[in-house]
């Protein structure tokens, strides 16, 4: 398990999280949705360690993360930031087997199995027609799922993704989606921050609502209703129903 | 079939580095007012310094040890190891522009040579890397830990160092009178008075520097790519601490006994780049053979131009080179 306890983290001495205490369960998609700057990015940062926990501490099966060598953590934990900005015109499968670095030692080429984990993530993300090519030549969109796939292929037991189909189209969306929610039927742990509720009532297994640093409260899709979207949005919301009987719920 | 052609386009580009930077250290054991056969040659390296028992030192065999072969290993040992300083300094501050000289090392040095030039202080070579240390020192202090998370933090402090002791270097020039020329001729670089001992401080750390950069090929892949480097296992900061303090004192070394020799650093690794790719694995090694060779083949032109500073011939040499690859890119 993937435990955040009482954390206090931020940029600077200025902290954006208050306090906050989440887990993340094998098994699960755990969304975390609120309004901009309520601190689901510095959660998903502190989590995986890279952002500096103030107060608190982050427990990755019950060890400090903070205390953990960067590569044991990214070995157990990967994490896609919500912002990509590609430098140098690698190529998108030596973008992908970059996820497999952790694993690696310095003179050590990647084997057979990174090779086949690699192929997996290109082939999950639809990429392997864009496998040679230079990531700073992709789309947006591309570039995300180049992104994506290198989490994949890092092959951890907890996964964090930070707004994973903000460049996508609708169908690429609801691939990255049906693989995270696949990735959580291996057994692993998955949280993701997104925008889109319906995206979250349809593959998350619980939501966590954030707003203003704080937790608001854990749900379960069914459990969420127009009074707790309005206290965290501060905007009003109607629910439908969708094909299928989904629900799906729309700012009024 | 891209895979293939990519291999074989590897393969041709170093070969060619490896043939020509052979070529070239030959060239210049051969070449000189001195003139030495092949043969002899091969003959004086075969039986070392000290020739076979019994013989007398010949001015041939006192020429290939004490003169060339130093300045060659030198300006080899210098050209590779900028070269591959100017890689790591690219990948670890995010910048296309940075080159070893950009943390104030080379203006360091160059202040602390000016001064023991002014000052007629003994051990020019120990003045010169102290202040490239002195200098260096003074950029990791502004720039503070937070720097080691803020590249271009880093690269201001640098600059900001070099402004000042740039300054003080003009004022030293300004006031030394008669040393002016020393002061100058030493700045723009030379390999004329190499001797074992610059060869015995170069070489090693020339070969450090390759080695943790082809070592570390895969964490400066991901901190070059813009990946999110501490995510996939890779502690930056200390990286970049790490290999930004080692490759600047290599630096210092270079430039302390070869004074401040330009362009190497930072325009080989673009020319590498440009031939193989953005990869470290690849890019160390070739930068590596590719620094050497421009090195020596600019040493080997300074020797032919009455000494002129080597400086001037690296960006000569090296420039068009680099217009033409980038024209042809375009």
């Amino acid at each position: 398990m993937l435990r955040a306890i009482r954390v206090s983290a931020g940029y600077g001495s200025q902290p954006v999280l208050h306090g906050l205490s989440l887990e993340i369960r094998p098994g699960e998609v755990l969304a975390l949705l609120g309004p901009n700057g309520s601190g689901k990015s510095t959660l998903l940062s502190a989590l995986c360690g890279v952002v500096r926990v103030l107060e608190g501490e982050v427990l990755l099966e019950d060890r400090p993360v903070l205390g953990m060598d960067r590569r044991s953590v990214s070995r157990q934990v990967a994490y896609v930031p919500q912002q990509f900005a590609f430098t140098q015109g690698f190529r998108v499968e030596e973008i992908v087997l970059m996820g497999r670095s952790c694993w690696l030692g310095p003179f050590e080429n990647p084997g057979e199995i990174d090779r086949r984990k690699v192929e997996e993530a290109l082939e999950a993300m639809e990429l392997e027609r864009v496998r040679e090519k230079p990531v700073t030549e992709l789309s947006g969109g591309e570039a995300q799922r180049a992104c994506l796939a290198r989490a994949l292929a890092q092959d951890t037991r907890f996964c964090l993704f930070d707004e994973p189909t903000a460049s996508l189209d609708p169908r690429h969306a609801l691939l990255v989606m049906e693989r995270l929610a696949g990735l959580a039927q291996e057994g692993k742990g998955v949280a993701v921050a997104l925008h889109d509720v319906n995206l979250a009532f349809r593959h998350a297994s619980r939501i966590a609502f954030l707003k203003e640093g704080r937790l608001f409260g854990v749900f379960r899709p069914s459990e969420v209703d127009e009074s707790v979207l309005e206290s965290v949005f501060e905007v009003g919301w109607r629910f439908a129903v969708g094909p299928g009987l989904s629900r799906l719920a729309f700012p009024a | 079939m891209a895979a293939f052609r990519d291999k074989f386009r590897l393969a041709s580009v170093f070969l060619f580095l490896a043939f020509a930077l052979a070529g070239a250290f030959g060239y210049s054991l051969l070449s000189g007012d001195v003139r030495i056969p092949f043969q002899e040659v091969l003959e004086i390296l075969a039986t070392g310094p000290a020739g076979p028992a019994g013989s007398q030192e010949s001015l041939a065999r006192a020429v290939i040890w004490h003169v060339r072969l130093p300045r060659a290993l030198t300006a080899l040992a210098t050209g590779a190891g900028l070269a591959c300083c100017g890689v790591l300094f690219q990948a670890l501050l995010l910048n296309p522009l940075a080159e070893p000289y950009t943390l104030g090392v080379a203006s360091g040095a160059a202040f602390g040579a000016a001064a023991a030039i002014s000052f007629q202080l003994p051990f020019l070579t120990f003045w010169a890397f102290a202040g490239s240390v002195g200098a260096l020192g003074v950029v990791f202090a502004l720039g503070g830990r937070g720097a080691l998370r803020e590249p271009p933090r880093m690269i201001l402090a640098g600059v900001v160092v070099g402004s000042i002791l740039s300054a003080a270097i003009a004022l030293l020039k300004a006031l030394s009178g008669q040393m002016m020329a020393a002061i100058v001729l030493w700045i723009m670089g030379s390999f004329a008075g190499s001797t074992w001992g610059s060869t015995a401080w170069c070489f090693p750390a020339a070969i450090l520097v390759s080695v943790l950069g082809f070592g570390l090929h895969r964490d400066l892949d991901i901190v070059a790519s813009g990946s999110p480097a501490m995510a996939l296992g890779v502690n930056e900061p200390r990286l970049r601490m790490g290999l930004l303090l080692i490759s600047s004192l290599a630096t210092a070394v270079f430039v302390s006994f070869s004074g401040v020799v330009g362009f190497v650093g930072l325009v080989v690794p673009h020319l590498v780049r440009i031939l193989a790719g953005p990869n470290h694995v690849r890019l160390v090694p070739l930068s590596f053979l590719g620094g050497g060779l421009l090195m020596l083949v600019a040493d080997q032109a300074a020797r032919g131009l009455s000494e002129l500073p080597v400086g001037v011939i690296t960006a000569l040499v090296g420039g068009p080179v680099f217009c033409v690859l980038l024209w042809r890119r375009a």
